[in-house]
């Protein structure tokens, strides 16, 4: 709890000489890359098999550089380790080193049969939170020539999920088991520099390229604000992170500081899930209280939408806000999440662009996939509401976000578990799930606890991790210093004075 | 199948139709497309690309004997072909007629109709060889219009111009080449020519990825964007095939045998 040591602004006589502070102007240049084509355009014809093919083709090059650095003069008993082009061309007895993607074959995964299994049981089976089973899960090594089961101690030691690619060496065993003796990862993606592209697109147009720029501010990040949920304070705590990012609620120099925050990004669920898509059942008993047919407009609640606006419509005037759809939000459920329509914001959507306006300059208020990608004052950001981080603490043994969040951007795939057990679009020209480029600062929201850590590369890369918590639920709002990339968090908290036993 | 569903702002009905084939018709004074006189000859090399129109083929001769289609059998919607003489996608759908035709399928008036709802921006119809209950070709023909709407026009590239000089003797070197490459003949492969023989080889190809769901053309281009070397003799096979107007070859064929009419 801050103790105001300078109360005195409190107690003045309200006065004219306050002066007028002017925020920091963000620097934006958000990239399209999670963006889907519209309407008709959109085709589900392909199947799967296309997402993995593509994800294969596009990292393995990257990953059979970095093994064959590693392996080249690796000999074991005299025998040295080459490479085999397809998975099945391993021979028994041979060190050998192959790339292909990962198959964790978990008996415990959910399973379409166990739907069905509900109908015959009359107590669903309690969800899991992770989905591992001791000693029954096995990994394999795919390939578009087949599968190959690998064995030996050596891949407890690191973290794998469905999806990622890997370069494995080792040997094909009796029981016709590859037993793998050491492994490489993509690991991180080429860094671009800061103001990178920016640099870039001036230099295209022919224009000088800046060589002084304007000090950064900072970027305000959170996420979970899970408005229109059961508890009514939080209303309150939005209010008094209205205020803050306004300036209107501290003191001078705390308004000062304020000044500096010069971009609010809400990393997803922005709204709670509310009215739930409802169970067979509880659909049934619906169906016959109501005597109305069709679409009854009473059962939509509009309040938590129009909070929601009002709440950023309050902001817009002053700040401009990036707003990332969540899983709890009305956006679409496969990933890549597509913006949230202009529609649900009556009040701010003056400050969007108009979906049919084709113009390069980005929107104060730009309502944007997720996963989304972006240069936020010449750093690039990369986040997700968190879909993604939470779909792998289900099928690994680690509970520590940061390490999963790390190994993504080693994995260099932005939802490694897609389509697996996440749902996803099946693209089939090119998986905008392979991270390209490495970016500076990779936040994830909704997570359960504030974490952050810097990690770095081979190529001297350094990448801030910042793992956001639940605004509703820790009143945590982080600040990302653009300058030197430091944090700093500020926690909103409502005195409550009786609490509840 | 579920019920197809219109398009975004999709019009309904022959004389709809009409009217918006007639609005949307995007001209273009160069290239194939508007040789209205007579029947062009299937390869004019690289400056006979359209390279705007929407609505054009790659390089198909859209003006194949239109003339004569026009009295075969048609519909009340072809009627009005007469009076878009320019309008390249009619072209197509007169070519559907007749491959249909000669198909012996029963379903041209239906599907005709049906092309004329979806017809916003692919002007190529497709050769349904969906099921035979009226809900199973609806399903097929926009299945396959949505595949080929896939690999629909787009700027010509290098690589295809390439391709174009590929001769016919290079082929069969490359195909002899393959088969000598093999300790045995291949069998149950007689009937079958070179160039459809090439194609097979192309579809069973695994490291080019999977061949079903996607138009063999787009995925020799998507080969080649990821740098995964794709013959180019293939791709002049398929820019042979697309001339011809084969549009079986346009799918792979185990494609064509999951999607057949008669399989249930």
């Amino acid at each position: 709890m801050t103790v105001l040591e300078n109360a005195s602004f409190l107690l003045q006589a309200p006065g004219d000489d306050c002066p007028s502070l002017e925020r920091t102007r963000s620097s934006y240049n958000p990239l399209r890359t999670f963006e889907l084509p519209k309407g008709g355009q959109k085709h589900y014809q392909q199947q799967y098999a296309d997402m993995y093919f593509v994800r294969l083709a596009q990292l393995k090059p990257a990953v059979e550089r970095i093994a064959e650095e590693a392996w080249d003069d690796f000999e074991i008993a005299g025998e040295k380790a080459r490479r085999v082009d397809r998975v099945l061309d391993v021979r028994q007895g041979e060190l050998c080193w192959v790339v292909g993607t990962v198959y964790m074959d978990m008996p415990l995964k959910p399973n379409i049969l166990d739907d069905l299994e509900k109908e015959h049981w009359i107590v669903a089976p309690p969800p899991r939170e992770k989905f591992i089973s001791n000693g029954q899960d096995s990994i394999m090594l795919e390939d578009e020539s087949g599968r190959l089961r690998l064995a030996g101690t050596f891949l407890t030691s690191r973290m794998l999920v469905t999806g990622c690619i890997v370069a494995v060496m080792g040997t094909e065993n009796a029981d016709g088991e590859f037993e793998v003796i050491d492994s490489r990862l993509p690991d991180l993606a080429r860094q671009p520099e800061r103001w990178e592209r920016d640099e870039a697109a001036l230099a295209l147009a022919g224009r000088k390229v800046k060589g002084e720029r304007q000090p950064a501010g900072k970027i305000a990040l959170v996420s979970g604000l899970e408005i229109g949920g059961k508890d009514a304070s939080e209303s309150l705590q939005l209010e008094l992170l209205k205020e803050f990012l306004l300036g209107e609620a501290s003191s001078p120099d705390e308004q000062t500081r304020v000044a500096g925050i010069s971009r609010l990004i809400i990393a997803g669920n922005s709204l709670a899930n509310a009215s739930p898509i409802p169970s067979r059942e509880e659909f049934a008993a619906m169906k016959k209280a109501s005597r109305k047919y069709g679409y009854d407009p009473s059962m939509y609640n509009a309040s938590p939408s129009e909070h929601l606006d009002a709440f950023l419509g309050g902001l817009l005037p002053s700040i401009p806000v990036t707003l990332l759809p969540g899983a709890s939000d009305p956006a679409n459920v496969a990933l890549p999440q597509q913006a949230l329509h202009p529609a649900l914001f009556p009040q701010s959507r003056s400050y969007t662009k108009l979906p049919t306006e084709v113009s390069d300059e980005p929107a104060w208020f730009d309502s944007v996939t997720n996963p989304w990608e972006g240069d936020v004052d010449g750093w690039r950001l990369l986040g997700t509401g968190g879909q993604p981080v939470d779909d792998v603490f289900k099928y690994v043994h680690s509970d520590n976000r940061l390490d999963m969040m790390e190994s993504i951007l080693r994995w260099r795939l932005n939802a490694p578990t897609a389509p697996d057990t996440l749902w996803s679009y099946p693209f089939q020209d090119g998986d905008p799930h392979v991270i390209k480029d490495c970016p500076h600062v990779y936040f994830v929201g909704n997570q359960p606890r504030f974490e952050t850590r810097v990690i770095e590369g081979t190529a001297a890369q350094q990448v801030r991790l910042i793992a956001l918590p639940k605004f509703c639920e820790t009143g945590v709002l982080v600040l990302l210093h653009a300058e030197t990339l430091a944090i700093e968090c500020v926690k909103f908290e409502i005195f409550r004075k009786h609490e509840q036993a | 199948m579920p019920p197809k569903r219109r398009s975004a702002g999709g019009v309904t009905g022959p004389a709809a139709a009409a009217k918006s084939r007639a609005g949307q018709t995007t001209l273009s004074f160069h290239g194939k497309p508007n040789k209205v006189t007579k029947p062009a000859a299937p390869s004019l090399g690289k400056d006979a690309k359209p390279s705007s129109t929407a609505s054009a083929e790659k390089g198909a001769p859209l003006v194949a004997p239109k003339a004569a289609r026009l009295s075969s059998g048609t519909t009340t919607d072809e009627s009005s072909v007469d009076d878009s003489a320019l309008a390249s996608p009619v072209d197509i759908d007169v070519d559907e007629e007749e491959d249909r035709d000669q198909e012996d399928l029963a379903r041209a008036e239906q599907d005709e109709s049906e092309e004329e709802d979806e017809h916003d921006m692919s002007g190529l119809s497709i050769e349904t060889t969906g099921t035979a209950g009226t809900t199973g070709s609806m399903g097929a023909t926009v299945a396959e219009k949505a595949l080929l709407e896939q690999a629909r026009a787009e700027p010509r590239e290098e690589i295809e111009a390439e391709a174009e000089k590929v001769s016919e003797s290079r082929i069969k070197a490359y195909w002899r080449e393959k088969e000598k490459a093999r300790l045995a003949p291949r069998v149950h492969q007689e009937g079958l020519s070179v160039h459809e023989k090439v194609l097979r080889e192309w579809d069973t190809s695994g490291q080019y990825g999977p061949c079903m769901g996607i138009p063999r053309i787009k995925r020799w281009k998507r080969a080649y964007k990821l740098n995964l070397n794709p013959p180019i003799e293939v791709l002049a096979v398929l820019l042979k095939e697309q001339e011809s107007n084969n549009r079986r070859a346009q799918q792979a064929y185990i494609d064509v045998l999951m999607s057949s009419r008669f399989n249930d």
